[in-house]
């Protein structure tokens, strides 16, 4: 389960990056984190993983306080960067190889990296190869395969579709079901509400820094989620043409 | 385009920290070097005037003796410290910079080591050359290694080439900014050297200190140009910016050590030559010969008799010596030049050794000098002897029986300290620095060249994605 | 039980650092550096040492012949160091020095003499070459750089950094691993240089190390470990300090530069240029006028002796002392020894009077050895170099050490003779038996074969060429018969160069700075690293 409790962030130029943010994902629950860039989104993930304090209220992860137990905490939570890079010269199993190790799975064989690689969708031939010569969307894939591999009851992700072709896009948030299926909390920050619809069990929308809006899946069946965002975000609503 | 080209990248690299930083710390070496040199070169001038004056002092009261005495005397020329060393010394202190001679014969050269200490480790002195050599050449590696595979990492490679602008035309553009960002870099701290120069009142404001600052900012452009060229090429030797930084840094490293090591153990085992050793036991043996092969009574000497027939004995075989051992030494000499100028030729594959060898022809100092002097004492040698024997021609109480090292068989004359002819050094001339020079500038041109050219052929087919 | 899975973790992430590392084009570049630049400076470091052994060869030989004196006046010891073969690895200033000392009572040695230079032709000058240490500082230094520029910036862009914290691993942890990993890979690279240097010794087995030599190389090699750790630190520093690995290589780049090249010639240029030294010539100007006072005292003082009855002598010049004599009068002996009594405690005087010109020359020299020398402590690897300096007893203190030990030699065999009355001896200036001295009337007749029989008829001839008159040689008077004396009871010189842990005494101060800015540093990038913004 994640929680955060009147989750503030003000930077030392007063900049207000996230305002008492409330929010509870329990077990087996997809929820995503929609808004603009700049919104907060990335620094409520931020937050969650300690790679910055708190200037008010708390972040809990299955009940621990992030700030006063962070290694601790860091046991239960699996996270897929915006952007996976890794680490180039090495092949993907060697990357998958050192953040199990590191995230507590030692005893894994070869064999259980292959098959966690081809459960995302990974070529065979691939395996072996250098992450350099990977597309984006291949690194998103192995990203998501060491966040699943260490196996933690929640997952964070960073706008794991930007970029993907709908394909890749649709296999990645199929394995992020099954994940939620096994019973895993899954928070996703993204920019895609046409993805939205089909996998989230909630949708929250953040708009400077604070979390304006939280709907549950049979809410915005009804409504057009689309209408919903953009009066949030008083924009233009794009007239059908 | 091409004007955008280059005002956009220069324009960059003075914003970057690169520039910056090496700027800041070039100015404080031109600065301090500056200063120092002042206070250096007063003292070095100090004690080379107390040395000469004192010198001076001798010879009045050789004079007083006889101009046998003033001829057969081995002197020491000890060359005089140089004004231009604020801008290259071209290791002058560590090469020979005194020759002994006398009326006869120039004997040997050395280094004169007495103002210098030597508890202190071989070091580099802080003038222009050293600045250039070392700082400007890093700096514009720095600035250069990542023009082509930096810009490719930014993806902003391939926006500028979807532009109707050719490679080639984009190349050189980047060269030229490269060259003149260097250039920018190095002129202010050139000008604070010379503000302090000129404020300390040691410079002497006339043609050659002109010729030689402006020849020495046009070598140092052709050198920020020849290095330019490397940085470019490296930047187009590897699609990876961290290889290219890799490729120059490993080049430089190359040309700043490898290439004096490359030079000694060239002339220690490809250019070898007789050891001091070898040749002082050849001149001995020599002499002995001569000396068993001399007439009975060559070696009587009658203090009191300038005409004591044995006096001709002993100064043929006295001359005889001298010969031998003169032309043994010679060749040794010879033999030294040209080890000497084999092993720098080896260097010129560094254009940090090239801008060196321009830089010591300009300020007509270092080996060149050398070079100058020795055979300009050569001939004063021999107008010296001819005024001797001249003079010595005149006096009945001489038998004219020359000898070179010894008082016995020449005229006692006095002579007054004002008539005697001094050995005044005479600086190479501005063509002459040029004619020595124009090896390297032409070299560092070639190496630009060659290398832009090579840069542009690997350019054409460098994958841009 | 979590100690032990802490250590694993660092033993995991130091191994990723590793292998990451060796894949790297960075990793062959260290090697090829090392390759393309070792051998070189190692076979000319070689050449000059071999140089100057044969210096030393020659010169010794000349020495052993010059010490076997006749007399106790012309007995003036030439003491020649022979070079240690550890300059092949630093050559320090022991290149810029002679290696002879001639001890002279009229004169305290000041600095050694003898052929300075290494090079045979003096041209060669021209081209500054590395020794094997300058070499190391540079290839380790640069090495060290490359590849802890990015330890923190480079995972951080990458976006690694943030995906190993999203584990529970400490930061402490990250930062030890990824050091401990970046240290074994720069550890072949070290291992590589010394081997390459020890390899190409092997090609000359005439040079070879005693086992103390041994121990000093390695000591040599343990600190060389300090200064590769010193130098990642410092890596390490900029990069947890800045947030771009483009900043971070730069300011890297800088410091480098400034380290290896700027601080050591700009250390030894301020000090060239702003203490003033004056020049030898003109201290010697000083030494030659109290030479002449000391020249007139003995003057005077010979003329209060009383004449001699005969002056007629064969000599052997001494440079340092009354000359050697033979064949001369009783009264010409006796006269001399006289003289002696006054004269040569005086040259002894005359010489500390000297010395104190000679000791505020070369007191300046020293001090500007000595500011250089700090100064130039601005550049760990100037601190890192000077010690090694000091193992291979290269630098200026082991020769201040021995000019020294020469001066107390000096003053022992001076209180030698002094104790043995050798100045009023007939023994300091002559072999000859004293009961064989002659009065000149015998001389006389003894030169003329009995034809003249006393001096007053010699001078009665007035002939300037009174040698026409002598059928025989000078009696008494061949040298050459002399044999060498016997000096087995004159105190020797035994030098005694400062041992392995008198050097490491002296370097002590020099390993600690290194160590403790090593210390501090790393304590500084801890900190800065538990607070680095990762994102």
């Amino acid at each position: 389960m994640l929680q955060a409790i009147d989750l503030t962030k003000r930077y030392e130029d007063q900049q207000l990056a996230l305002d008492a943010l409330n929010l509870e994902i329990k077990e087996g629950e997809i929820f995503f984190l929609l808004g603009a860039n700049g919104a907060g989104k990335t620094t409520t993930i931020n937050l969650f993983l300690n790679f910055i304090e708190p200037t008010g209220g708390k972040a809990l992860i299955n009940g621990i306080d992030v700030t006063k137990e962070p290694l601790e905490s860091k046991k239960y939570v699996s996270y897929v960067s915006e952007n996976v890079m890794l680490y180039g010269n090495f092949t993907a199993r060697q990357n998958l190889d050192f953040f199990a190790k590191l995230g507590g799975k030692t005893n894994l064989t070869k064999e259980d990296y292959y098959m966690r690689m081809r459960e995302v969708g990974l070529q065979e031939d691939a395996f072996e190869k250098k992450l350099k010569t990977f597309s984006k969307g291949m690194r998103q894939k192995v990203g998501l395969t060491i966040a699943i591999i260490k196996d933690a009851p929640n997952i964070l992700l960073d706008e794991p579709t930007a970029g993907l072709d709908p394909k890749a896009a649709a296999e990645l948030l199929q394995i992020l079901v099954n994940q939620k299926r096994q019973g895993k909390s899954i928070l996703m920050c993204t920019h895609d509400i046409f993805r939205a619809k089909n996998i989230a069990d909630r949708v929250g929308i953040m708009k400077e820094g604070r979390l304006v809006m939280v709907r549950t899946r049979e809410e915005f069946m009804e409504d057009d989620l689309e209408k919903i965002y953009m009066d949030y975000m008083q924009e233009m609503v794009i007239e059908k043409v | 385009m091409l004007k955008t080209i280059i005002l956009t990248d220069i324009k960059q690299n003075i914003q970057s920290l690169k520039l910056q930083i090496t700027f800041v710390i070039m100015l404080v070496v031109f600065t301090v070097g500056s200063i120092a040199y002042v206070f250096q070169y007063r003292n070095a001038l100090e004690d080379y005037r107390k040395y000469s004056s004192k010198m001076q002092d001798e010879l009045k009261m050789k004079a007083d003796i006889n101009i046998t005495k003033l001829a057969v005397e081995k002197k020491d020329y000890l060359f005089s410290p140089l004004l231009n060393g604020f801008i290259d010394d071209a290791k002058s202190q560590f090469i020979p910079n005194n020759i002994k001679y006398n009326a006869y014969n120039v004997y040997e050269y050395s280094i004169n080591r007495k103002t210098s200490n030597p508890y202190l480790f071989l070091s580099n002195e802080l003038n222009w050359g050293f600045i250039l050599s070392i700082l400007t050449s890093f700096a514009v590696l720095l600035l250069s290694y990542n023009a082509i595979s930096g810009e490719r990492e930014l993806q902003t490679l391939k926006l500028i080439l979807s532009n109707s602008v050719s490679r080639g035309v984009f190349l050189f553009g980047k060269y030229l900014s490269i060259v003149i960002s260097g250039v920018l870099m190095v002129l202010p701290g050139l000008l604070v050297s010379l503000i302090i120069l000129l404020l300390s009142g040691i410079l002497k404001v006339n043609t050659l200190l002109a010729f030689q600052i402006t020849g020495f900012m046009v070598a140092a452009t052709l050198f920020i140009s020849a290095i330019s060229a490397l940085g470019l090429f490296c930047s187009v030797a590897s699609r990876s910016a961290t290889v290219s930084l890799l490729i120059s840094l490993s080049l430089w490293s190359v040309f700043l050590i490898f290439s004096p090591n490359l030079a000694v153990f060239a002339a220690d085992q490809l250019f070898k030559i007789k050891n001091s050793e070898t040749v002082q036991s050849e001149v001995n043996m020599a002499s002995d010969a001569i000396n068993k092969a001399a007439p009975e009574g060559s070696w009587s000497m009658n203090g009191n008799d300038p005409f004591f027939e044995r006096h001709e004995l002993r100064a043929k075989n006295v001359t005889d010596l001298m010969n031998s051992e003169k032309q043994i030494k010679d060749e040794w000499y010879n033999n030294q030049f040209g080890q000497y100028e084999k092993a720098s030729r080896v260097t010129y594959i560094s254009p940090i050794s090239l801008l060196g060898m321009v830089s010591e022809s300009l300020m007509g100092s270092g080996y060149p000098r050398f070079r100058k002097n020795w055979s300009d004492l050569h001939t004063f040698q021999n107008q010296f002897l001819t005024w001797f024997k001249a003079l010595d021609a005149k006096d009945p109480k001489s038998p004219h029986w020359y000898n070179p090292y010894e008082d016995v068989s020449t005229s006692r004359q006095k002579i007054k300290f004002e008539e005697i002819p001094i050995y005044t050094e005479r600086m190479m001339t501005i063509p002459q620095r040029l004619t020595t020079a124009l090896p390297g500038i032409m070299l560092l041109v070639v190496y630009s060249f060659l290398l832009f050219g090579i840069t542009v052929v690997m350019f054409n087919r460098y994958d841009v994605r | 039980m979590k100690k032990y899975k802490n250590q694993v973790m660092i033993l995991r992430i130091a191994s990723k650092e590793l292998f990451h590392n060796i894949s790297t084009p960075r990793f062959i570049t260290g090697f090829v550096l090392c390759l393309l630049l070792i051998p070189f400076s190692i076979v000319i470091s070689i050449n000059e040492y071999r140089s100057k052994v044969s210096v030393y060869q020659t010169e010794q030989k000349r020495a052993d012949e010059e010490n076997l004196a006749k007399v106790y006046s012309a007995y003036r010891p030439v003491i020649v160091k022979n070079p240690t073969p550890l300059s092949i690895f630093a050559r320090g200033v022991s290149y810029n020095l002679g290696n002879r000392v001639k001890i002279l009572f009229s004169d305290i040695p000041m600095m050694s003499e003898g052929k300075a230079e290494s090079r045979d032709n003096p041209f060669l000058n021209r081209f500054f070459t590395f020794d094997f240490v300058s070499m190391l500082i540079i290839i380790i230094s640069l090495m060290a750089f490359l590849f802890t520029y990015d330890i923190c910036t480079g995972e951080r862009e990458t976006g690694t950094l943030k995906m190993m914290l999203a584990n529970p691993v400490s930061r402490a942890l990250v930062l030890s691993g990824k050091m401990l990993g970046t240290f074994f890979t720069l550890i072949p690279m070290l291992l590589f240089s010394f081997g390459l240097c020890i390899l190409v010794l092997l090609f000359y087995p005439d040079i070879h190390f005693t086992s103390s030599e041994w121990v000093r190389i390695v000591i040599i090699f343990l600190l060389s470990m300090v200064f590769l750790v010193l130098f990642m630190v410092i890596g390490l520093f900029v990069s947890s300090r800045v947030r771009h690995s483009g900043t971070s290589i730069v300011i890297c780049l800088v410091l480098w530069i400034m380290f290896l090249f700027i601080v050591p010639n700009l250390a030894n240029y301020s000090a060239k240029s702003f203490v003033k030294t004056g020049s030898v010539e003109n201290l010697n100007f000083d030494i030659l006028e109290i030479e002449k006072e000391f020249n007139t005292k003995v003057g005077e003082y010979d003329k209060k002796l009383p004449q001699t009855d005969w002056g007629m002598a064969n000599t052997r010049f001494n440079t340092d002392g009354p000359s050697a004599i033979a064949g001369a009068s009783k009264s010409s002996f006796e006269k001399e020894r006289l003289m002696n009594i006054f004269s040569e405690p005086l040259r002894v005087d005359y010489a500390d009077r000297k010395w104190s010109f000679r000791k505020a020359y070369i007191t300046k020299i020293e001090r500007q050895q000595k500011i250089a020398r700090y100064l130039s402590f601005l550049s760990p690897s100037e601190i890192f170099k000077e010690s090694v300096n000091g193992l291979c007893a290269t630098n200026a203190e082991s020769h201040y050490n021995f000019l020294d030990q020469i001066r107390n030699y000096r003053e022992e065999l001076i209180r030698y003779y002094e104790v043995e009355k050798l100045f009023n001896s007939y023994l300091y200036f002559t072999q000859q038996d004293p009961k064989s001295f002659m009065t000149g009337d015998e001389i006389v007749n003894t030169l003329t074969n009995g034809e003249i029989k006393t001096v007053a008829d010699l001078y009665a001839k007035n002939d300037p060429w009174i040698f026409n008159y002598f059928k025989k040689p000078i009696p008494n008077g061949d040298m050459d018969v002399w044999k060498p004396m016997d000096l087995s009871k004159l105190p020797k010189f035994d030098y005694r160069p400062a041992n392995v842990l008198d050097d490491i005494r002296h370097s002590l101060l020099h390993i600690g700075v290194l160590i403790t800015l090593l210390l501090v540093l790393f304590y500084f990038s801890y900190r800065s690293f538990i607070r680095y913004d990762v994102r």
